[in-house]
């Protein structure tokens, strides 16, 4: 199935703030309105990615112009995001999210921090309206018994969906009570949406729990599922009556399959079915798989 | 001998408003020393407790010694080293004590949680330092101002009769 979307926000010029006033320009003079993310890297060259083409940008960082801008982006306090840090990004204001890389520093054993930050991505966040109405559609013609699965290549645009989704369905005449567990504070980017309660920062596992235990939702919400952590959590949405809508990253959903903890949620049926992204101009691709269609051996 | 009498009196009260000063000059160093042990202290309990940013840490603090001289809004509006930069003229404070206060908030918010705590351990323990020896010898330093303007005013006004 494939259905036109319209964008109505991009959040180019909130990304464009955090930048060093030549990037800025440069971005400008590119004019291209497909801009996925910057990328800039320590004594390196920058970078834009639009949908699949890397433009090189002929402008070098510095190491000092990237101390400065990774203070920056953490408000001048790098300690506040150490969490996130240590996973590998931090989430600014409008659900920009910015990938970092560097060298890691482990205290006894584990992983504390990264320090000599190399590269910070900056994925720029689009709302797009109408990304959502397939999957609330599908959620709706189950009777919210049963989930949904969203898989796709990373920056395809799942969390765009999750968000629309989330918006279609907390507003209108009989609004859900949703709770996203927004675990990198992506989702509802300090939005309000009507009937939405969020769990901001919360891991997936914890979110789904405090969810059921004093929330009572209609359904959950939560991005990138797909680690082992998870899958007690999820597996306890089974007898909970409450369905999770939910993305994983995956070329398809074969690959996705072949994944231990994702089998597992499939044998439980958590999910009535699994839809797979695909960008195409103009608008997203949806493919859409029945679950009891699916047969693993 | 009118003129004389006048000129006593003039030099007399000038000499009691100049050891005036000086000693209040005394006990505002104490009282920022004390605001800014109190603002480490705050910044260093925000921190190890909520990981709050220092914006928001920033503009929970007041404190009345730090108001008066114009640091806190500055602090506010423009962060730790640019408050101490702008006001410096106006914050009686020692050199020493404002290059540690500098040297603190250069790097404050650069490192990870323990780094911070432990800088702000460290300069507080400093500042307390000063702020004991500031409070031991103030009482002296008091009587040694108001002696000096006495004795100053005393000797003008003989060599004026």
């Amino acid at each position: 199935m494939r259905v036109k979307n319209k964008i109505i926000s991009d959040g180019l010029s909130e990304v464009l703030e955090y930048l060093p006033q030549n990037v800025v320009s440069a971005v400008r003079e590119l004019n291209r309105e497909d801009i996925d993310e910057i990328r800039l890297r320590r004594e390196g060259e920058v970078s834009v990615t639009c949908r699949d083409e890397n433009v090189l940008m002929g402008i070098i960082i510095s190491g000092r112009e990237m101390d400065e801008l990774m203070l920056k982006i953490t408000d001048g306090s790098i300690y506040s995001h150490a969490n996130t840090i240590r996973q590998g990004y931090v989430t600014l204001p409008f659900g920009i999210r910015v990938g970092i890389s560097g060298r890691a520093v482990f205290e006894g054993g584990e992983l504390s921090g990264i320090s000599d930050i190399s590269s910070l991505i900056f994925r720029v966040p689009r709302a797009v309206r109408g990304s959502g109405d397939y999957i609330a559609y599908l959620l709706r013609r189950e009777n919210y018994r049963k989930g949904v699965l969203i898989y796709s290549p990373p920056g395809v645009g799942k969390t765009t969906v999750l968000r629309d989704t989330c918006r279609i369905l907390s507003e209108g005449e009989n609004p859900l009570r949703v709770v996203v567990v927004d675990t990198r504070d992506e989702i509802c980017r300090g939005e309000k949406f009507g009937t939405v309660d969020i769990l901001r920062g919360f891991s997936r596992a914890e979110g789904i729990e405090i969810a059921l235990r004093t929330l009572s939702p209609q359904l959950i919400i939560c991005d990138e599922i797909g680690s082992g952590e998870d899958s007690n959590a999820i597996l306890s949405l089974r007898h909970s009556g409450v369905p999770l809508l939910a993305s994983a990253h995956g070329d398809n959903l074969r690959e996705l399959l072949t994944r231990p903890f994702i089998c597992e949620l499939h044998r439980s049926g958590i999910f009535s079915g699994y839809v797979g992204l695909n960008r195409s101009r103009g608008g997203m691709e949806y493919e859409y798989t029945q679950r009891k269609e699916v047969e693993i051996r | 001998m009118t003129v004389k009498l006048i000129g006593a009196l003039f030099i007399a009260i000038s000499s009691f408003a100049l050891s005036s000063h000086f000693c209040s000059c005394l006990s505002r160093e104490k009282d920022e020393l004390g605001g800014f042990i109190s603002l480490l202290n705050h910044i260093r309990l925000e921190i190890s407790c909520f990981s709050k940013p220092l914006s928001q840490i920033f503009s929970e603090f007041s404190c009345p010694a730090l108001d008066k001289s114009g640091f806190t809004e500055t602090l506010r509006e423009r962060g730790f080293s640019e408050g101490l930069k702008k006001n410096a003229c106006r914050l009686n404070l020692s050199k020493e004590v404002k290059d540690i206060l500098l040297s603190f908030s250069q790097s404050l918010g650069h490192g990870y949680r323990e780094d911070e705590i432990k800088r702000c351990d460290n300069t507080i323990s400093c500042l307390e330092e000063r702020y004991k020896a500031c409070l031991d010898t103030l009482p002296e330093k008091r009587k040694l101002i108001k002696s000096l303007s006495i004795t100053f005013g005393i000797s003008v006004i003989v060599i004026l009769i």
